[in-house]
């Protein structure tokens, strides 16, 4: 076979699979080949798998990390949904609400968290402060030292930062639905509750699918809220896998057991999204 | 069934008057055909009477109830929608029932009337199909099958054939009005095509500019408009309209801007000294190969043959006229003719952009 023989497409997508080898299937597969073999780079087998697998913590990593992400997907959706489709009525004002809803988006992740974790302190944040003026609580509350509250504390910064994405990508998707749709599910006797649930979220369906998994593959490798704010304490409570990983790597200088559970963890992600895609996937297409 | 009635109805957007204080009644169990230019407001009065846009004034009554303020949901009105509207994730028979269901109707009450109007409609084979399986035509169904599912008291059709293709929508015109027939409900239909009005409606409302120009049976705004407006929108090929003045005081002629003399008895009681309009359909004008006491000269333009009849377009009176004869023609571009027109047809408007009828 001659240059001149070769299908001229490959010319055009060679250079991005190239810089795609270097930067996915280089790293992917020294990972992979880190996570058998020693510090010394002798072949270990299973045994970095077996370490990681039977520590204590792993357990409860794998809890705190489907907490996490089911806990952060949920109420992200939720207030998209709701601000989405308060930001697609007519009312004064509306264009200025819509750009003020993109702030928690807009603002760097660090940031975010910095101004959160002093929120949440327990002397001298706002949140105990407003909580005890009103007389919700008696004394201040641990938000992120009490092991029962720092995984919804942590969420709830999470679906703060995220939601507003949500909320323009459903405000897109209402937008792209037929006026006459609304108008004749009026005429057929919907209230507003009926055009949600019988017009909105059908047509957005195909939208919430997509975003659905954008947010699913962002909250299991969010590491900065929670690595800013508790670091994966107290006691490994709000340990999540990511940051177990970084810890493991960068903290330990383990990097074989670190790689093993990346490799874990890959597969388990790719377990997640196989039966995520071939639930919605399927129902799409019909 | 009921009667819709308008009284001093007026759309406002803003100071912008899009209605000017229409009256109008549709009669129970009539087939109105609301018909204008676009932008003539025709679309808006539909959705007023639907109740799906806000009236500024007047009022408007359903079965002798003023629904100003009533939702649309409870004027007991059915719309049919231009794109059809139907719900993309519903089959056909929830889009059909969908009213019902969300009135709460128990569901074998539901299940007969769904069936009953799939009957009517043909729509049983594609009762499980959803909206994006169908054809145009289907579709155009499904959403007549939606109305007649809630049994209204008043249908209401907005442009509802323009989305389908030429033969389809002369098809589903005859069942529209097959189906007005059989269910004798009142009906407003709004069209821009003019001929959709003069083969469906019992009674058409011609628009232009938020005003009503004329309201009556289709032959008789044929046979008499009561404007220019009128007189050149209804019809196909258009009216022939040209300019002149009446030969006083002979009265024996009408003399085109251009000088051409048509000879004809003028009407007596014409008015003197205004700018008149002579008006011709293009039937009632004669192509004769010679000239004649009766007709003026005029050069062949175009010849189309749509095979039951032929368009003459000619150039005479210094402009275009053209002639619908029934017998297949041989005339070529450029030839010379004469042209006769039937004197009792012959109409005269004032000269005005939307002068009135003159007479007769």
């Amino acid at each position: 076979m001659t240059l001149r023989n070769i299908n001229p497409g490959i010319w055009f997508i060679l250079p991005t699979m190239l810089l795609l080898a270097a930067l996915i299937v280089y790293p992917m597969v020294s990972t992979a080949q880190l996570s058998v073999t020693d510090a010394n780079g002798a072949f270990a087998g299973m045994r970095n798998f077996n370490i990681a697998i039977s520590a204590p913590s792993t357990r409860l990593i794998l809890f705190n990390t489907a907490y996490y992400v089911i806990g952060s997907v949920v109420f992200q959706l939720l207030l998209g949904i709701l601000a989405g489709i308060l930001l697609n009525q007519t009312f004064a004002g509306r264009s200025l609400v819509r750009s003020l809803m993109l702030i928690p988006w807009v603002v760097p992740g660090i940031v975010a968290a910095m101004t959160w974790a002093w929120m949440f302190h327990t002397d001298y944040g706002i949140i105990n402060y407003m909580l005890m003026q009103v007389g919700i609580i008696a004394e201040p509350i641990g938000w992120l030292t009490n092991p029962n509250t720092v995984m919804p504390a942590l969420i709830a910064v999470n679906a703060w930062k995220m939601f507003p994405f949500v909320a323009v990508m459903v405000l897109a998707g209402l937008q792209s639905v037929p006026e006459e749709l609304y108008e004749a599910v009026r005429v057929d006797g919907a209230s507003f509750w009926h055009e949600i649930w019988h017009i909105m979220l059908p047509q957005l369906r195909p939208v919430l699918v997509s975003i659905t998994l954008l947010l699913t593959i962002w909250a299991l490798d969010g590491i900065t809220i929670i690595y800013s704010i508790t670091g994966g304490g107290p006691a490994n409570r709000s340990m999540i896998f990511p940051i177990q990983i970084y810890v493991q790597a960068f903290e330990y200088f383990e990097f074989n057991r670190a790689a093993a559970l990346s490799v874990v963890y890959f597969l388990f992600i790719c377990v997640i999204i196989v039966l995520y895609m071939r639930v919605f996937a399927a129902q799409e297409k019909d | 069934m009921a009667q819709v009635a308008l009284n001093k109805l007026v759309k406002r957007y803003g100071s912008y008057r899009a209605l000017h204080e229409l009256d109008m009644t549709v009669e129970d169990g009539e087939f109105v055909v609301l018909v204008g230019p676009s932008g003539c407001g025709k679309s808006t009065l539909l959705r007023m009477i639907a109740g799906l846009e806000e009236i500024s004034g007047g009022t408007i009554s359903i079965g002798g109830r003023v629904v100003n303020k009533v939702r649309p949901k409870e004027r007991d009105i059915a719309m049919v929608f231009q794109s059809y509207a139907l719900y993309p994730h519903m089959t056909v028979r929830k889009n059909m029932s969908f009213a019902l269901r969300l009135a709460g109707k128990p569901q074998s009450e539901i299940d007969t009337a769904v069936e009953h109007a799939a009957a009517i409609l043909g729509l049983e084979p594609l009762l499980d199909r959803k909206p994006k399986q169908l054809s145009g035509g289907q579709r155009q169904r499904v959403a007549m099958g939606r109305a007649i599912v809630r049994n209204p008291q008043v249908f209401l059709f907005d442009e509802p054939l323009s989305n389908l293709d030429a033969k389809l929508r002369v098809q589903m015109r005859a069942e529209i009005k097959e189906l007005h027939q059989r269910l004798g409900a009142t009906t407003v239909y709004v069209t821009h095509d003019q001929i959709e009005a003069m083969t469906m409606a019992d009674k058409i409302v011609v628009m232009r500019d938020g005003h009503i120009e004329q309201v009556g049976h289709p032959l008789d705004l044929y046979d008499r408009p009561a404007n220019r407006f009128v007189a050149g929108f209804i019809g196909s090929p258009a009216m022939n309209f040209v300019a002149g003045q009446l030969d006083r005081p002979e009265g024996q002629a009408f003399i085109a801007s251009d000088g051409t003399r048509i000879p004809l008895p003028l009407p007596p009681d014409l008015p003197k000294d205004v700018d008149v309009v002579l008006a011709i359909r293009p039937e009632e004008l004669t192509i004769v190969r010679q000239n004649s006491a009766m007709a003026f000269p005029a050069t062949v333009s175009v010849v189309e043959a749509t095979g039951p009849e032929t368009v003459v377009i000619a150039s005479a009176c210094g402009t275009r006229l053209s002639v619908v004869v029934k017998e297949r023609s041989r005339l070529r571009p450029g030839e010379m003719i004469w042209l006769h027109p039937q004197q009792d047809k012959v109409q005269f408007f004032e000269a005005t952009e939307n002068g009135r009828r003159l007479s007769v």
